[in-house]
Parts: structure tokens; C-alpha cells; sequence
């Protein structure tokens, strides 16, 4: 399937695919029981962007493409980038997320804004991945199966 | 909350909470719940893309909402059980909400403040690694609501 946005094809994410997360300094536990881990605020979007978590497809990024990628994106609404050091990341397996059997369902979603014009700040992103479905029982259970790649 | 201030009131030892206009008295034995909700206040200095990704910050009666029913709920079961829960965590989300989140030895919890008009709170429930599954909507705050308090102390100590 050809989304008409962009020049990549879509793609089917098979169930041995690993998807890269960033997670935000601010939602690492620092105490008790699950120090160290992502909190569950780590895996609930934005709420300009519908109830998916973005994620980056191993076929197309690494864990440290996805955090430098994370330094060529505005922030929110500014001319000022991001930087990438406030954020790490996870991965997750396509399998384990979808044992867990929460009606999550996980699409190709590749990015080129403006195609065929890459706009500073809001870079294309042929890895991009949504993760779709939110709950509080989702962003408890993702902790189970997250993985550092880049940790704190 | 602007002060905590330990009193005794009768024998027992308490610490006092000012949150919004009205004060609440905290058992001694739950200080560190105290501190908790103490420490959360900082929430409430977030503002608009404290994540730069377009989070919104939380508003006052948020927080008020979220830290009165820990406070509820905590006093009731160490006054009704003799127990004393895990000190959660009071986390900001990107939408304004507050997650409590209890990581106990035998159990877990999250319990999400929503950031609308509405009192509710949603929560999910388990033994870990999804077992005993225990989930739903609170949709009145302002009372203790026996079953979620059962639950929290069979699992959250």
C-alpha cells in the first residue's frame, strides 16, 4: 500500500520487529520497588496526537538513530529543537506486545511532513511506527516488557 | 498545601496539610505518604511542554483532587486495617492527568486522576505480570469506596 503523503511504502511490522521508545527524564521511577524503570506515564501520548505512542521500526533505526533523531524535531509549537539528552529509550518486541493481549494494534506510520519538502524541525522518519490503543492497564503492562536500549 | 506542621492531637502524634482552603489531619505512622504528597506540589509548577512534546500542564484542582482522595483512602485503611500502604508515586501526564501509582511487594496499582470537570479516576489492578486483574472507573471521589479500599490493602502493603 502506498500512503500518498509520502514516497515510502507502508508496510506490514512483522511479530519479530522491535520497536524503539523514548522515554522522558521525568518519567523514570527514582524510588521504591521499580526504580530505575519507566513509569507508566512513560507510555501515554500527547493528547494533540489521538491515543497511539510513536515508535521507531528496527528495520529502518537503531536505538541511538531514534535518540538522535529526537535532537532534529522541534519542540512543540517553537523553533528550538529538542534536546536529546532529556530522553531514552526502550524497546519493545512486536510479540510481547501483542501477548499481552490489550487489543493494541501496531501500523507502519512513516513520516515526510511537507513532502517533498523536509521542513527544519520536523524531520521525516521512515521508521515510524504508532502504536495504537490507551489505557491505564496498557501503560501499566508495558513496563513488563520494555527493554533499555539507551538507559539512564 | 502550603506548611506541613506536626501537632498531637490526644495521644496521637499528627501532621497537618493545608491543601487548597481546607486542612487535613495525617497520622504520624503516614509520613511518608505525607512527604509524597508534600513533594508533589511541584507538579503544579509545570508548564505547557514540560516534556517538549506539547504536554499540557495540571491543573490546581487536579492535584487537589489527586492528593485528597491518597489522603482518603490511606487514612481510611490504616484507620480501619491497621495498615499502612506503599508510598505511592504522584506523576504528571502529558494530558494534565495525575497517575498514583503503588508498586507493592504483592501487588500493584495505577489510579489516573482525569483532568476534566468530571470526579472520576480510572484504574488498573494486578498481582504483576497481569495476574488477578483488577480494573474500572471510580466515579465518586469524594467517598471511600470499601472495595477499592479492600483491594489496596490486601495488595498494596
Amino acid at each position: 500500500m502506498i500512503n500518498n503523503t509520502t514516497k515510502w511504502e507502508v508496510e506490514d511490522v512483522p511479530n519479530d520487529a522491535f520497536l524503539y521508545v523514548r522515554v522522558h527524564k521525568d518519567k523514570i521511577e527514582s524510588k521504591g520497588v521499580s526504580v530505575g524503570l519507566p513509569k507508566p506515564s512513560a507510555f501515554k501520548n500527547t493528547p494533540e496526537t489521538g491515543p497511539d505512542l510513536s515508535s521507531d521500526w528496527n528495520k529502518y533505526s537503531t536505538p541511538q538513530l531514534s535518540r538522535e533523531h529526537i535532537g532534529k524535531e522541534y519542540r512543540h509549537g517553537k523553533d528550538e529543537f529538542k534536546n536529546p539528552s532529556d530522553f531514552f529509550i526502550v524497546s519493545f518486541k512486536v510479540q510481547d506486545i501483542l501477548d499481552l493481549d490489550l487489543n493494541q494494534k501496531i501500523e507502519h506510520s512513516p513520516r515526510q511532513d511537507n513532502f517533498p519538502d523536509e521542513l527544519q524541525g520536523s524531520p521525516w522518519n521512515h521508521s515510524h511506527c504508532s502504536i495504537i490503543g490507551d489505557a491505564e492497564e496498557r501503560r501499566v503492562r508495558m513496563i513488563d516488557v520494555a527493554n533499555w536500549e539507551i538507559k539512564p | 498545601m502550603t506548611a506541613t506542621i506536626k501537632s498531637v492531637v490526644g495521644l496521637n502524634r499528627t501532621i497537618q496539610i493545608k491543601i487548597g482552603n481546607d486542612f487535613y489531619q495525617i497520622p504520624d505512622e503516614l509520613s511518608e505518604i505525607a512527604s509524597e504528597i508534600r513533594d508533589s506540589k511541584k507538579i503544579l509548577n509545570l508548564k505547557y511542554d514540560w516534556d517538549s512534546e506539547g504536554a499540557l500542564s495540571v491543573p490546581q484542582f487536579v492535584w487537589e483532587r489527586a492528593v485528597k482522595t491518597l489522603i482518603s483512602y490511606s487514612k481510611w485503611i490504616w484507620e480501619n486495617k491497621g495498615v499502612i500502604l506503599v508510598t505511592p508515586s504522584i506523576d504528571a501526564l502529558a494530558d494534565g492527568s495525575i497517575d498514583i501509582m503503588w508498586n507493592g511487594t504483592k501487588g500493584r496499582l495505577l489510579l489516573n486522576i482525569r483532568n476534566s470537570p468530571i470526579s472520576e479516576a480510572h484504574y488498573y489492578g494486578d498481582t504483576y505480570e497481569g495476574k488477578n486483574k483488577f480494573k474500572g472507573v471510580i466515579k465518586n471521589l469524594n467517598e471511600v469506596q470499601t472495595f477499592f479500599a479492600y483491594w489496596l490493602t490486601e495488595f498494596l502493603q
